[in-house]
This record gives C-alpha cells, structure tokens and sequence, in this order.
C-alpha cells in the first residue's frame, strides 16, 4: 500500500473486529438479578464470609441506596438498571484448586486463547497470574515460591479467610464505601479480586499479575484489590481485561487499592480491553473504576495505563502523597474507536512536603469516538515545595471524533511549582512529509508516528505487558506498521 | 453543606430593595427573563461555573440606592485625549460634546427597544442585570468608520451598599475600527455591587480593542459580562486588568461566527488582602480557518485567591482553527489560592491548539541578581513581578494606559522603583 491515507487507517480501524469476543461454555453458578438486602447476604453467604464484612457490605448497600448516579463525565449512555444485573456469577466448581491440574480444560482453553496461558507464563516469563472469571478468582500460580518471601498473592476471598486482620485494616481505608456512587455499590456486591501483600524489605522477585474476564452475559463484574507493600518493599503489579463480545452493556465497576507504606514503591501497569461494543456502538463494558492509592514517606506509586477496550470509561486513579518526599506518577494511553467514549485521568492530591507527580496522557481518538482527558493536581497548605508536571496530548484521527481536556489545578501553596500543558492536533503533515522524505512509506511513517507519540507511556510499562500493549495498538493499525 | 442553605432563598430576598430596569429593552426579552429569573437562586459551588466562586459573601449583602453628590470625574480619567462618557451610579455626568462622523453614542433613555440585538444569556447575573439595568450605553461605529481617538467610559459606583447595573453595547460596522477604554471605580463603596453586561458586535472586516481597568475600591462585588459575537475577517482584543476589588468576576464569551477571524483575550490581576478574582472565559468556534490567543497572568499575595477557566470549543467541522490558552500564576504567600482549570473541547481534527498553566512563585535566582546589583529585597521582588507582569501588559497598545497602570500598581504595592516605558 503505497498511497495509505489516514482516512484508509480510519476506516481500518473502524471495521476492527475485537478479537477475544469469544465466549467459553463453562458452567456457572448465577444467582437471580436483582440488587437487595437479601442480594448481598446470599453473596457473602456464598462466600462463607465473617460477620464483619457482611455488615461492612449491608453498610454499603445502605449509603448506595441514598447516592446519586455522578453525571459530570463527558460521557453520554444508557444508565445501567441495577435491578437487572445478576451480581453474582462464578464458574461452576464444587471444590477449591489445588493445583494446576485441576483446573477446567474449557477455561484453561480460554486462557489461553486470552493468550495468558500459565503453563508458559509459568516458564518463560515468571509472572504470577491470579486469574478472575465473571466473579471469582480461578487460578493463582507461583503461590509458593511467593510464599517464601513471605508475599501473600491471592484471591480477595481468600485473603478474608487467611488473612483477615490486614484486610480489615486495609480494606476501605483509600477509598471509603461513601467515595463514589460506583464505590459504595462494588463495597457492597463485590466478589472477589485479587489482595497483595508485600512484607517490609521485600522486592517481589516477579511481576504480579490479574487477569479479569467477563464471561457470562447478563451480570456485571465488581472485584476490589487489594495491594500492600509494607514499609521498604517493592511490587510491580500488572492487570488485564478481556470480555465476551455481547449486544448489551454489561457494567464493571471495581475498586482499586493501593497502600504504599514508607519507603515502598508499587508499580501498577493495566492493559484495559475490554469488549469495546461494535462499530455501530451497539453493547461494550460500561467500565466504571475507582483506583486510588497512598503514599507515606518516601513511597512512590506509579500508575500505568493502556486503555483500548469498554464502550463507556470512568476511571481516574489517583495518589494522595500522603507522606513527605513522596512521589505519584500516571501514564496513560487511552484510544477510542467508533462510538467509545472515553472519560479518564488522574488526581494527584500533595499533602506532604517535597511531594512530586508526573502525569502523561496521551489521548488517540478515532471513528466518532469522544475522548476526554479529566485530572487533578491538588496543592495542599503544607506541601511545601511539592511539584507537579502534566502533559495531556491528543492526537485526532477522524474528522468526525473529539478530544477534550479538562485539567483542575488548585494550588493552596507559595512554594510549589505546577505546569500543565496540552496539545491537540491530528498527524502533521510536515511529520509525514518529513518522513516519506527519507523513504518510509506513508503506512509506516503512520505506524511510526503513533508509537513515537505513545512511546513515553508503552516505555514505563513492564517488559511482558509492553509487548502486549504495543500488540493491542498495532492491532489498530494493522498494516500500517510492519 | 451549610452554604446551600444561606443561598437557598437569598436571590429573591437580595432582589428586593432593587428598582425594575428603566433602560427600554424589547418587552419579550424582558418578560421572560422575569420568569426564568423568579425561580433562580444563587448558584452553589457544585454548579461546575461556580466550583470555586462562593457567593455567599455576595448574598449577605443588603443592598439600598442612596442619593449622593456629583464627583469629580476627571481623576478617574485614564487618558487624557479621549471621547468620554461617565457614569456616576445610575446616572450618565458626562459625555464628550462633538462626537465625529460615524460614531454615535446613545445613553440611558435614548436608547429605543430597537436599538438593543440582545439575546438573554444563562446565568443569574446576565439575568439580574436585564432585571435592573438602570442605565448604560449603544456605541455604534458606523461602516468604514475609523474612530480618530479612543473612547473612554467610566463607571464609578458610589456610596455604600449601592446597587449598579449598567447594560451596554457596542456595534462595529463593516471595516469600522475602534479602541475602546473602559474603566471601573468606586468612591467610598463599602459592600457595593455592580452587575455590568457588555454586548458586542463586529462586523465583516471590523476591529476593535477593547481595554478593561477595574479598579474597583477593595470592598466592592464586580460581576462584569462580556458577549461578542464576531463575523467574517473581524479582529477583536480584550484585555481584562484587574487592579483592586474585594470580590471580581468576569464572564467572557466570544462566538466566533465567520471565518478568518482572529481573538485575543488578554488578562492580568495582582491581588492582595482577601480578594477574590474570577476570570471565566470561552471561545466557541464555530466557523474554520480562524486564530484565537489567550494570555492570563496573576499574582497573588496575602490571602487572595485567583479563579482562571478558559475553554475552547472546537465546533464540528470547524477545521483549520489554531487555538492557544496559557494561565500564569505567581503566590507570594502560602495564604493565597489559584484554581486553573483550562479546557478544550475539541470536534474537527484538522487542528492546532494547546492549553498550558502554571503556578509558581518567585525566580530566587532573578532576586537574587538583582540583589546582587545593590537593589532591595523588596524592590527586586517588586522589580521580579512587574517583569512577569509585563507579557500582558506589553499587548496593550495604549501607552498612556500602560503608564496609568504601572501608577496605580506602584501606589498600592508601594513599589520603590521607577518604572521606564
């Protein structure tokens, strides 16, 4: 293709077809739709929970039912009824894993079509992998070797009957039940997910990794996770999503926390692909997500981002620089296609001194797609010197899409230093000229463009998942980039 | 939130000592603004224009008309040379004899319903103003007209708890060119407040440079509105300067309705004490191939706090539009607050624009050498300041404006150096 136009890659990439729209036959265990009080026993009695947590999730319900939907995004949809979800859907499977081996060959299939299969990952890469299907948390790998380190890497579920006392303290304590609409509804239906522990002066030796997938129609997925890493340690985190291709809007909301004790870092990388809904906009995940951590001294949390997939995003994850010298970071890539509204940034909220932040969001949006980039920089009184530098690019694909930038910047402090800075444009025709100069083809120059563009993001994530994001993007422009 | 219920019922309540408008605006426009305006309250902080603009300072307020003698005008006057027009609360004091071919002025009851190309804007300030609007001004450039001299015109709210609210317009003919002073201040205004509305018309091909001094004395409430409305190859400047005022706001929108238009706003407000300034701005294009700038730039100290929300709308098919927003903010103390919030929103992709903000303080390193050269602490901090003031300043045209400005700074910053222009 000597002549390849954008308006040829925007129409490439407007006849994508998702590719892990499959669905697996497994067998669940779905309880009724419907969300009440006797909704949310019969989860917690399904998972043989204490007292605590069914009242924490009564507790829950309760806020909920008094919260209004949030209608600030510059997202436009169908409201989810709550009361035609089935909150509860969990492969069928009368007894725990004890290994491997035991696990259903269906859903080992789906996994490794998912192109997460824990043999391999196993042997080649070391990755951990917890691995959640609609509710419940399936297969956790690695779980001894982690052990001797004293890491605990497990399922949500398990967590609350082996480690109670660390979720007891933990859980709730970044994001409490009555922070958002979508909070106080995953507090009270959550399922499971995956918790972390990392204990003082450890660096984990491998990356730890989720895999959620949605697999049955009709219910939603709310998972909560958990990642603690006690003072000195360090863990690199990563998460992934994946859903069936349906007609309907199935609703995710989960709950992310992140607890960076004095001098931890946690790194937190996410590939988001979820079934984005076709190119008419018909179905796609509503992907609505609170992901917030915190810093004590010295900590750092990083969060990276590719977002690809749902058909409705909200999600901003956050730091609050609790600690002096503490530093949060967030990059982002986020790209829409045909009907995907995309609404999502960052807060990062400095209330300690030398506090520092980064943000990069890098916005590519195409089709009639609407792309929005929302952020947060909070200066507090006492956070002397902290700082703070953002940079939200997008980058316009069609004529008919949009990219918005909303930044807040409040700054309550003499001594601290804030840029923020956007930039929207499509491909430069001097860029291209530029290149198809020094003899790369149009469809290369492209490819080359957009990597080049979303490079200081694909850089931070970890070497496993860099792979598989670049994958995701150039799956956006395939046969463009060679 | 105990905010909400201080305003809950208080625009209807801080109505009440208010007298019906007396200028002759088209009876439609008034009636149904009257029912918009009946079920209107102040808006509370979770109405996304008002985040971080708290009115219940403004709401508190008890408001009452008092007679008051004439003043001198001419020691507000910011040039010397200059077709003026002055007014003093509801009543115009003066107007320049003589006016030149082409350019006519229209005050207060001169104004004819026909005369007014208004439409009502949201809000409750746009509202209350078409409500009470007691006096103002029709400036009409006619086409091809270049106004020899600038035009001046003085608002001076006098006497405590005084309510203001004046409503002009300025019409620009085809190819009409004019520079227009306006200048805002108060005598003896304890707990005063003025509501000013401002519409604007250019023509195909027309430019006009519109400069704004509010000077208001520190313990008055500004609220000043800004709609233009530009067609065709028109060239407009709006330079906001706010100067003193305990509590300011500006509202400017710009609906770009032609092509190969340019826009610029420029703004600049150094605040102290416990003021607040709020500068709300949109440029809305709607047509391709047009150019918008803007420029604000603050300093604030004490326990002043800053506002800047600067959006830009791309509209759909508006291609080829080069958009550029940058807000600077300079705290020298760790009691005063800035919020920016720079938007763009973004429908064409055949585009250029970028948005920056930045909030800081003092270069130590530029004290430092300064310092360094035998200057004082304070006056290389003053030095400092003026310096980052000067980007905006440098785009206004008017020298004489230029020195009023660096005047009424340097008496109410005691700065201790001359400055050259």
């Amino acid at each position: 293709m000597a002549n390849y136009t954008e308006d040829e890659l925007a129409e490439e990439l407007k006849n994508q077809e998702y590719k892990f729209g499959f669905v697996s036959d497994i067998d669940t265990d779905t309880i009724p739709i419907g969300l009440n009080e006797d909704i949310v026993r019969l989860i917690s009695s399904k998972k043989e929970e204490p007292e605590w947590l069914l009242d924490y999730r009564l507790n829950a319900l309760s806020l909920w039912s008094t919260m209004k939907e949030p209608s600030w995004a510059h997202v436009k949809y169908k409201k989810p009824d709550f009361q035609a979800i089935a909150y509860y859907s969990a492969p069928k499977q009368t007894k725990k894993y004890e290994s491997w081996d035991d696990v259903d060959p269906e859903m080992k299939a789906t996994m490794t079509k998912l192109g997460i299969s824990m043999l391999e990952q196993q042997r080649l890469t070391g990755v951990a992998v917890d691995f959640v299907m609609d509710s419940v948390s399936v297969a956790t790998s690695f779980k001894e070797k982690l052990g001797e380190l004293g890491i605990i890497f497990c399922s949500f579920s398990d967590a609350v009957q082996n480690h109670p006392d660390l979720v007891k303290k933990y859980m709730g304590s970044v994001i409490p039940t009555q922070d958002n609409y979508y909070a106080a509804l995953n507090a009270a239906v959550f399922t499971d997910g995956s918790f972390c522990y990392i204990p003082k002066g450890v660096r984990c030796p491998m990356e730890l990794s989720t895999y959620f997938r949605i697999n049955a129609g009709g219910t939603g997925q709310f998972e909560r996770t958990l990642v603690i890493a006690d003072e000195g340690s360090y863990v690199s985190y990563l998460e992934g999503c994946t859903a069936p291709q349906r007609d309907e809007n199935q609703l995710h909301a989960a709950v992310v926390e992140l607890i960076a004790l004095d001098n931890a870092e946690i790194k937190y990388s996410t590939v988001q692909n979820w079934y984005p809904g076709d190119k008419n906009g018909l179905g796609g995940i509503f992907n609505f997500v609170t992901k917030r951590g915190i810093c004590e001294k010295n900590a750092k949390i990083s969060w990276t981002q590719v977002e690809t997939g749902s058909a409705v995003t909200w999600k901003y994850p956050s730091c609050i620089l609790k600690g002096d010298n503490s530093v949060g970071e967030f990059y982002s890539v986020a790209v829409t296609n045909n009907y995907q509204q995309a609404d999502t940034g960052t807060k990062m909220i400095h209330l300690g001194k030398n506090t520092k932040s980064t943000i990069i969001s890098k916005g590519i949006s195409a089709g009639k797609s609407q792309n929005s980039y929302r952020g947060l920089v909070q200066i507090h009184k006492n956070a002397h010197n902290a700082r703070n530098f953002s940079q939200c690019d997008s980058l316009l694909m069609s004529s008919e899409c949009g990219a918005h930038t909303f930044p807040y910047i409040e700054c309550k402090n003499s001594s601290a230093k804030i840029e923020h800075e956007a930039t929207t444009s499509k491909i430069g025709e001097d860029q291209l000229f530029y290149c198809k100069q020094r003899g790369i083809s149009e469809e290369k120059a492209i490819g080359l463009i957009v990597n080049g563009y979303c490079k200081e993001v694909l850089n931070q994530l970890p070497m496993e998942f860099a792979v598989e994001a670049q994958k995701l993007l150039t799956i956006s422009l395939e046969g463009s980039v060679g | 939130m105990e905010m909400e219920s201080v305003t809950k019922v208080n625009l209807q309540s801080f109505r009440k000592n208010l007298l019906p408008a007396k200028l002759l605006l088209p009876k439609l426009l008034i009636d149904a603004n009257e029912k918009a305006l009946v079920e209107m309250d102040f808006p509370n902080s979770r109405q996304e224009a008002w985040k971080y603009t708290r009115l219940n300072r403004v709401a508190k307020i008890k408001l009452e008309s008092s007679s008051s003698e004439l003043i001198d005008w001419s020691s507000y006057s910011m040039v010397k040379d200059a077709y003026t027009l002055v007014f003093q609360n509801e009543s115009s004091i003066y107007c320049s004899p003589n006016l030149p071919n082409g350019l006519s002025i229209k005050i207060g009851s001169q104004i004819v319903a026909t005369d007014w190309l208004e439409s009502i804007n949201e809000g409750h300030v746009a509202k209350l103003n078409v409500a009470h609007a007691q006096n103002g001004c029709v400036i009409n450039v006619a086409e091809g007209i270049q106004v020899d001299k600038p035009i001046q015109l003085l608002f001076i709210s006098d006497g405590p708890k005084q309510p203001n609210f004046w409503r002009n317009q300025i019409q620009l003919g085809l190819g009409a060119n004019a520079n227009v002073h306006v200048g805002y201040f108060s005598n003896n205004a304890h707990e005063a407040y003025s509501n000013v509305h401002w519409s604007v018309f250019l023509k195909e091909n027309s430019h006009l440079i519109m400069t704004k001094i509010q000077n208001d004395e520190a313990a008055n409430f500004h609220f000043s509105t800004e709609n233009i409305s530009q067609l065709k190859d028109s060239n407009f400047t709006l330079n906001t300067v706010t100067l003193n005022g305990a509590f300011v706001r500006n509202d400017v929108l710009v609906n770009v309705e032609g092509e190969n238009c340019e826009t610029h706003l420029n703004g600049a407000y150094i605040m102290k004490e416990n003021q607040h300034v709020d500068n709300h701005t949109t440029v809305d294009h709607i047509f391709p191939n047009c150019n918008s700038y803007e420029l604000y730039k603050g300093v604030l100290d004490e326990k002043s706090t800053a506002v800047f929300n600067g959006k830009v709308f791309v509209r759909p098919n508006a291609q080829k539009i080069n958009a550029f927003q940058s807000n600077a903010n300079v705290l020298l103390s760790n009691d005063a607050t800035v919020n920016s919030k720079p938007e763009l929103e973004i429908y064409a992709d055949d585009v250029k624009c970028s948005h920056g903000s930045t909030t800081g303080q003092l270069d130590e390193e530029a004290v430092f050498y300064l310092r360094s050269r035998g200057i004082s602490d304070a006056a290389a901090r003053q030095m400092v300041v003026a310096a980052f003031m000067q980007d905006v300043f440098s785009k206004i045209v008017s020298k004489e404006v230029k020195t009023y400005i660096y005047a009424k700074l340097a008496k109410r910053f005691n700065w201790q150096y001359e400055e050259e222009h």
